[in-house]
């Protein structure tokens, strides 16, 4: 008798974990992209999201409402993990709300680096997600997921990951280097000012900026600019109740032009503010 | 042709009247919203007292972070104990989240222990987008003064545990305790974290 109560217990408890992960309209893995050792002692890793239909997660800043989605690392002794890689977001506007995040599946990329004096043959990798994801209504999606990467000199993962990884790495942000930016403070508004660009000015369909930090920008991608003859000026309007004085300027530049193929370009920029720039 | 231009003209500036953003360290935009027992409030109701504004919607789960704990309810008693007046605002469209019958508000508010002053259903959300309230919970403190002094978050930490709350930097409870020192709120504004206010 007393056997049979344990094992419905235990059938109890069982299925109602797996009912909960299927109620979940969210999952997470730990994927590992092909590396090789003669090149480089770093590992690509990356913790993998995917969302049910309508449901987004958020970006580092998650705009006007939502909750950044981080995530906290525990790895082998000795190894190290990069800071994590944030494709460009999608904004998701509604009822002159703005917020930052994905939809659909979404992969942040790290790197861990193995020292020449690392000794064991695998690497554990522990992630902790804590995020909110929502639909018309939101929920924490928080999760914990880990894996042991047994080392070669050489690994090549499977084709269906490689695309993950290669899709994520187009999306990131690139860094500034082919064009000149400047930033002109009022009371109200930023101007930042891009001069020796070089892109056909006249396929830029649009263009916004997004910060890494929230509360001192209105979180929009209904930006104001113009073109000049000499490259183009973006006003950004700070938030109603501008939460703190703007000392730099770090965030990205998301261009998207009206070409065959709709393409989008993001760059990361990062300026000082004082009152010469 | 006369009337015709009175009437756009009201329209006009009734829109306007509406449109108004209202800003820190300006006179807070008045207005009249009913409560879920269906008396009339207006801000100016309140002239010379300290009035908190809540956005709140009791299914998001930051909100019940700060109610499951029993946080809100905590300074909502404190402080209307100190002649403070607090009036949780309720932005929900009909349909959406949040937008519940009078008899669950007051069930919800009931099994919450909720102390607020009154509950009050901005259903069109007018009040909200004058406020620019974006989140449940966003949070305004108004002084004796009818100056709007404080609009931002409940506290520095967003996330929806309410293990945060403890190791948090309350700022709504600052704000009212510098006030009712008589000094000056000294952070009058913080990112404000939440679900998204369900116009």
């Amino acid at each position: 008798m007393i056997k049979t109560l344990k094992i419905l217990s235990f059938l109890i408890i069982v299925s109602l974990q797996l009912c909960a992960q299927q109620l979940t309209p969210a999952s997470a893995k730990i994927v590992v992209d092909s590396y090789s050792f003669e090149k480089s002692r770093s590992v690509p890793i990356g913790i993998s999201i995917e969302l049910e239909k309508d449901w987004h997660i958020y970006w580092r800043n998650p705009g006007d409402s939502g909750m950044p989605t981080s995530i906290d690392f525990e790895v082998s002794e000795g190894v190290s993990i990069s800071e994590i890689e944030w494709p460009v977001p999608k904004v998701f506007e509604y009822e002159g709300l703005a917020s930052y995040g994905y939809d659909d599946q979404i992969l942040l990329i790290a790197e861990l680096n193995v020292p020449e004096n690392f000794v064991s043959n695998s690497i554990t990798v522990l992630a902790k997600i804590k995020s909110l994801i929502c639909r018309d209504v939101c929920i924490p999606f928080n999760a914990t997921v880990s894996t042991e990467i047994k080392l070669t000199k050489v690994f090549s993962t499977e084709a269906e990951i490689a695309n993950l990884f290669s899709q994520a790495r187009r999306s990131l942000p690139g860094v500034k280097n082919d064009f000149e930016l400047s930033v002109v403070p009022d009371e109200n508004n930023l101007t930042i000012v891009l001069e020796n660009f070089n892109y056909d000015l006249a396929k830029i369909n649009s263009l916004y900026f997004l910060p890494y930090g929230n509360g001192i920008f209105k979180n929009t991608a209904e930006q104001n600019f113009k073109i000049r003859d000499d490259g183009i000026e973006l006003v950004v309007e700070y938030d109603q109740f501008k939460s703190a004085e703007l000392r730099e300027l770090f965030g990205i530049l998301v261009f998207q032009f009206n070409d065959a193929a709709q393409s989008q370009k993001a760059y990361e920029i990062k300026k000082q503010i004082n009152t010469n720039n | 042709m006369n009337r015709k231009f009175v009437i756009l003209f009201l329209i006009f500036f009734g829109s306007l009247v509406f449109a108004q953003q209202a800003k820190l360290n300006e006179s807070a935009s008045d207005f009249k919203l009913t409560d879920v027992n269906g008396s009339e409030h207006s801000l100016s109701d309140f002239k010379s007292k300290i009035v908190v504004l809540e956005w709140i919607n009791y299914d998001c789960p930051f909100v019940k972070k700060h109610y499951d704990s029993k946080n809100m309810q905590s300074l909502q008693e404190t402080y209307t104990a100190k002649d403070v007046v607090w009036l949780a605002i309720c932005s929900s469209n009909e349909g959406k989240q949040g937008n519940f019958s009078v008899e669950e508000i007051n069930k919800r508010s009931k099994n919450h222990g909720a102390k607020f002053t009154a509950y009050m259903i901005d259903e069109d959300g007018k009040v909200g987008k004058m406020y620019g309230a974006k989140t449940t919970p966003h949070m305004y403190i108004i002084d004796k003064s009818g100056m709007l002094v404080y609009a931002g978050g409940i506290d520095d930490k967003a996330s929806t545990d309410i293990d945060d709350i403890k190791g948090s930097k309350n700022y709504v409870s600052s704000a009212l305790d510098e006030l009712l020192a008589g000094k000056t709120v000294s952070v009058q504004s913080s990112t404000p974290y939440g679900c998204s206010v369900k116009y």
